[in-house]
């Protein structure tokens, strides 16, 4: 993932209305601006600026049917900073347990 | 709304729309990035199957080839081989659009039939795209293969 990539992510994500939207969408994909809008108490203008920026930062596709949009959840830039941010720095402590229990198994 | 998809994932690969759809459909690349070989002539019509690389031969998803645009569109069917005369099978779309020098890929999954579908299908999907993304830029699939973290933590 491009260091570009990564930080319109992060900034999507510092934003309490925008994970509040990714939550609204996990809950229930594929949702319209209206339905979003109902269930958040916003105006339709701010609502579409949240989520132009979580589109941008990839982390929200649409998807078009007949006059209506339809804006799911993507997770594959978390799916990333997962791997980036989690399972990298975790690698190091599972060789350490990893170690202890191959010694602890020597010796009994 | 049954016309509405039940997931759609995006993700953009520094790569060629050949290579992309080549990693989608051969035996061995697949058998690379996603634990599973995915295995059929992909013609309209023609069965094709997700079968396991550790030499069980075991199937766990059948299907049909829907649509066959390479190396632009693909649409399958999925069904789990018990449920495959039961059940209506889900629908799996592909679609490969050039976006200035690098590759948008969009996977659809439509007409899943449980919340168990959907759960698996959810963990499954960002983690399969970002192995993907990972063998086509860099040359290399990821260390821990993603899906089984997923399903270590769940």
């Amino acid at each position: 993932m491009k260091a570009a990539a990564i930080d319109k992510t992060f900034k999507a994500l510092a934003d309490p209305t925008r994970r509040y939207l990714l939550d609204c969408l996990h809950d229930e994909n594929g949702q319209t601006l209206g339905e979003l809008c109902s269930r958040i108490d916003m105006a339709r203008q701010s609502a579409t600026q949240h989520l132009a920026i979580l589109e941008d930062a990839n982390l929200v596709t649409t998807v078009r049917r007949g006059r209506e949009k339809l804006h799911y959840l993507n997770p594959v830039p978390l799916q990333e900073i997962q791997e980036r941010w989690i399972d990298k720095f975790e690698r190091p402590r599972l060789r350490t347990l990893s170690d202890v229990k191959r010694r602890a198994e020597r010796k009994s | 709304m049954t016309d509405k998809p039940t997931f759609v994932y995006v993700t953009y690969i520094e790569s060629t729309p050949e290579n992309v759809w080549n990693a989608l459909t051969d035996a061995d690349l697949t058998a690379n990035y996603w634990g599973h070989s995915n295995v059929s002539d992909w013609q309209v019509g023609s069965p094709w199957e997700h079968q396991r690389i550790d030499g069980s031969g075991v199937v766990d998803v059948v299907g049909t080839v829907v649509e066959s645009e390479r190396p632009r569109r693909l649409v399958t069917t999925w069904s789990s081989p018990e449920a495959v005369d039961t059940q209506k099978p889900s629908r799996v779309t592909f679609d490969i659009e050039p976006h200035g020098q690098i590759v948008r890929l969009t996977v659809t999954h439509e007409d899943l039939f449980s919340d168990k579908d959907h759960s698996d299908v959810a963990g499954g999907w960002p983690a399969v795209l970002s192995n993907l993304k990972s063998l086509l830029e860099t040359g290399h699939v990821l260390p821990t293969t993603p899906w089984e973290m997923v399903h270590a933590s769940a």
